[in-house]
């Protein structure tokens, strides 16, 4: 009887794998049939005359303006958008990709993440590829889009608000738990040196310490990639009210977040969220109008 | 009994169970009981009528649970956050708070006959008192139970949660049961509220929504989550079902990821013990070199007061939280008499 069952475990397992397969095969392609209407019908509702060589258009320029578009299109962005990586092979050009992307639709605070701490030691392998894929992508434009990349501790936010447009942190487990704990401990200690009592040590007084040591805003939505259902350890604390994309799709390949940014944007769950994250959200990131 | 459904499961529920269970089952889940108000609102009752649906669907979920062979469930019954709703719906939750604990502590014989033990996890004072004492009397009469646990986060929320935790080593600190040195991530889990159960391996939310909304953000770092769009007073066997095989789908990748994680902790704790223990020889040496093997036996040395240190911290903790719990009971027991 016991044989029966496994068996037909085996048999539910493989059955809701296909299905998952085929889920993620149609999202796609619907998606791009979808997209490539839009893009005909689009400029005939609006009734433009002009002639457009589109023979002539390069590649990156035609890709510029789809970024730009994907941007109209997300009435709503969120003010940081997390992304993590629970697939077992990374790919840094896929993920570079995608962070420009978040660049130039408008997001001002990107995040990379991924538990074995692979984007943390390869920090600057990642930094070439996004400043590639900028150029390639941005072109010209590219200019307009400075990036500040922070790795640990010693951020300021001065520096960020200043100079930058866009921030794109490299997060591992280190910022989760264990930022946490390193605040625990600092509070112990001016408690054993008489500089702190059981009273002084609240929600508020965390937090605060939290944001002294690691300036990171919450984030208001967490994309996941990978088979993974879980944060495995993204910021414990700083994800209270964060929006989890649960995983749309079987998402193989990286590139296809912008389906789920799209659909995210455009839902009703991205509305309740953005709109409560602007209002308790108290960081401000500035971006000059492109 | 009121709080576990006493129905069986039919034939092919009973049949889909024992499939499911031929693979890895979670020993532990946690529940966001999201969409009572929406059902309400859907089913043309009042609020209140909503909510008393949602227990009845606990109810009905704690028998699925035990059916599939889940011995611990955690559900958000309250937040902190909810005292912010009308005063009205406060009102209403409290009083149906009040119903269900009075209702349980008439339970005892059943109680006893699953080995049922309740525990509520939360800021208790910021409850009415006679809820106060009314939770305190379920929770020391199911104390010694141990064949399942049910863990209600009543007047609950992460943040503070993990901020108490911490004011409980600043305590140990203070008290001088443990060095801030000793403070590590192992210490702060067995500081929090739900020190007492393993973290949950499944987190499931209905009603659509895919926030953790301040619940369990520590001890789900590592839980498979799924977000279900039925409203709670919905909610079907077949919804835990699919709930349970997500969480078999992802349980060879968490599982990975757990014991990564493990590994970091304990080579976090053994360079934290190496340099606690090269600033004692600094200190102690004057300037003298120490051989390795000296350096090896006050490391071990160190290591082995340091895990008692914290093994008397953490029974004089529990002891508080105990004595808590029984004096708040007996005060109700006085009150009765």
């Amino acid at each position: 009887m016991t044989i029966l069952y496994e068996m037909a475990w085996r048999f539910l397992h493989a059955l809701f794998y296909v299905q998952r397969a085929l889920v993620a095969w149609f999202r796609v392609h619907i998606w791009r049939w979808k997209r490539a209407v839009v893009g005909l019908l689009l400029p005939l509702a609006l009734g433009l005359h002009k002639p457009k060589k589109t023979g002539t258009i390069s590649k990156r320029t035609s890709r510029r303006v789809r970024c730009g578009a994907d941007g109209r299109t997300l009435e709503k962005l969120p003010l940081h958008l997390g992304l993590l990586i629970t697939e077992e092979e990374i790919h840094f050009t896929d993920v570079a990709n995608l962070v420009v992307w978040c660049m130039a639709v408008g997001i001002s605070y990107v995040s990379v993440y991924d538990n074995q701490g692979v984007f943390r030691r390869n920090n600057s392998r990642l930094m070439e590829e996004i400043l590639k894929q900028q150029q390639e992508l941005l072109g010209m434009d590219s200019s307009k889009y400075s990036v500040e990349f922070m790795k640990n501790g010693t951020d300021k936010q001065e520096h960020q608000v200043l100079s930058c447009q866009s921030v794109v942190k490299v997060l591992s487990p280190d910022d989760g738990r264990l930022s946490i704990v390193q605040a625990a401990q600092q509070l112990c200690r001016d408690v054993e040196q008489k500089e702190k009592t059981l009273k002084d040590i609240n929600v508020t007084v965390l937090d605060s310490l939290l944001r002294e040591s690691k300036n990171i805003p919450d984030p208001d939505l967490v994309l996941k990639f990978g088979p993974v259902e879980s944060t495995l350890g993204f910021l414990p604390w700083h994800i209270r009210l964060t929006e989890i994309m649960p995983r749309l799709q079987r998402s193989v390949q990286i590139k296809h977040a912008r389906i789920c940014l799209v659909s995210v944007s455009a839902s009703k769950q991205a509305d309740r969220c953005l709109i409560k994250a602007r209002r308790t959200c108290g960081i401000k990131h500035h971006l000059s109008s492109s | 009994m009121s709080w576990i459904r006493e129905r069986e499961l039919s034939f092919l529920e009973r049949l889909t169970a024992n499939i499911l269970k031929a693979g890895p089952m979670p020993k532990h889940v946690a529940f966001i009981m999201d969409g009572n108000r929406r059902f309400a609102q859907k089913a043309h009752v009042q609020r209140q009528e909503g909510h008393s649906q949602g227990f009845e669907k606990l109810a009905e979920t704690l028998r699925w649970c035990l059916n599939l062979g889940i011995h611990e469930v955690t559900v958000y019954a309250f937040s902190i956050e909810n005292f912010k709703r009308s005063k009205e719906e406060v009102d209403g939750l409290m009083e149906l708070a009040r119903q269900k604990f009075s209702r349980l502590l008439t339970e005892q014989e059943n109680l006893e006959k699953h080995g049922v033990c309740i525990r509520v996890l939360g800021d208790l004072t910021l409850l009415p008192a006679d809820l106060q004492q009314l939770i305190a009397k379920s929770v020391v009469a199911t104390k010694a139970h141990n064949k399942c646990f049910l863990n209600v986060c009543f007047a609950y929320t992460s943040r503070y949660e993990i901020a108490s935790a911490v004011k409980e080593m600043a305590w140990g600190v203070e008290q001088g049961l443990i060095k801030s040195s000793d403070v590590s991530e192992v210490l702060l889990s067995e500081c929090l509220y739900s020190s007492n159960s393993p973290n949950p391996d499944l987190l499931i939310r209905t009603s659509g929504e895919v926030r953790l909304s301040d619940f369990l953000l520590w001890q789900t770092s590592y839980s498979c989550l799924v977000f279900q769009s039925v409203l709670w007073p919905e909610y079907s066997f077949w919804n835990l079902c699919e709930a349970v095989l997500q969480y078999q789908l992802s349980y060879q990748s968490l599982q990975k990821a757990r014991d990564l994680h493990r590994e970091g902790q304990a080579l976090q704790q053994m360079e934290e013990d190496r340099s606690c223990v090269a600033e004692l020889l600094q200190h102690r040496g004057n300037g003298k070199l120490v051989d390795s093997q000296s350096r090896q036996k006050e490391l071990l040395n160190y290591i082995a007061s340091r895990e008692e240190r914290v093994r008397c911290f953490l029974n004089a903790l529990q002891h508080k939280r105990d004595t808590f719990f029984s004096d708040l009971s007996s005060q109700a027991f006085i009150c009765y008499l």
